[in-house]
């Protein structure tokens, strides 16, 4: 499954790296492909390409505060998960993202 | 000059880890204790000021990162050079935060001079953030038994993380 993240938190920094390295890695280890942005304190970081979101099954949103440029994921398949979950267990939780998704 | 982007191989140095937090029962007195380990090595013109602002920025929001680690940081005109502190506990203490917090067996203690830009800082935190996702870095920091094992394991780490 082709997945597209964008992490963001109030701390702006740890959670988010954290969030988005545990994303890739749990992605990688079900065999999905996974890119992640990273809305930090640094700018947006490794921003996604409109293709990239256009082609992808599932988008999360992984952050406590509000995602900037929301208007690209028009019409996608969202789902909302806390960075903490993805901190704490990244396979546990792109499990139910991908639950909630519907898959 | 430094180069603008620290890695955390060039700011962790030997005198300022310690593999055996085996007094530390609680979180207050293992920041006292990481920063005593900055201080002795040089790294701050005053322990205090900058143990305030550890505490500052956990007013901001936890850096309690599950999996049994922490990581405080401070910002201040109190920091010489940057550097890390590592201790590793291996029973373990109660780390406590804002919204609750919990165990924390390794903690990293980051100091960062103020004249140094946020960016800088920020790469280095991302950076150690990134490699502790990581089961097989956490293992190998719990398995280290000196200062060229948590060296070994900070570039090994480096090797996990792709783009």
């Amino acid at each position: 499954m082709k997945i597209v993240a964008v992490t963001a938190c109030a701390g702006g920094i740890a959670h988010t790296y954290m969030a988005a390295e545990s994303i890739k890695k749990s992605a990688k280890k079900a065999g999905d492909v996974a890119k992640v942005e990273i809305q930090g304190s640094m700018g947006l970081e490794n921003r996604l390409k409109q293709e990239e979101i256009d082609a992808a099954d599932l988008v999360l949103f992984v952050a406590n505060i509000s995602i900037r440029e929301t208007e690209r994921f028009k019409n996608k398949n969202i789902v909302e998960i806390d960075p903490g979950k993805f901190v704490a267990d990244g396979d546990k939780w792109l499990q139910i993202a991908k639950q909630k998704a519907g898959f | 000059m430094h180069s603008e982007y620290l890695k955390i191989s060039e700011v962790i140095r030997p005198e300022t880890i310690d593999l055996e937090l085996d007094g530390i029962t609680n979180k207050s007195e293992a920041i006292d204790y990481l920063a005593g380990m900055l201080d002795k090595a040089g790294l701050l013109t005053n322990k205090e000021e900058y143990i305030e602002s550890v505490y500052y920025r956990e007013s901001l929001g936890s850096t309690y990162m599950e999996h049994f680690i922490a990581i405080p940081h401070g910002k201040s005109d109190a920091v010489r050079e940057a550097g890390i502190a590592f201790g590793r506990s291996s029973e373990g203490f109660l780390y406590e935060t804002a919204d609750g917090g919990g165990i924390t067996k390794l903690i990293f203690l980051l100091a960062i001079p103020n004249r140094i830009s946020a960016d800088a800082y920020m790469a280095v935190l991302a950076q150690l953030a990134r490699l502790l996702v990581h089961d097989e870095f956490r293992e190998s920091l719990m398995s280290a038994k000196d200062y060229q094992d948590v060296v070994s394991a900070i570039v090994n780490g480096e090797a996990l993380l792709e783009d």
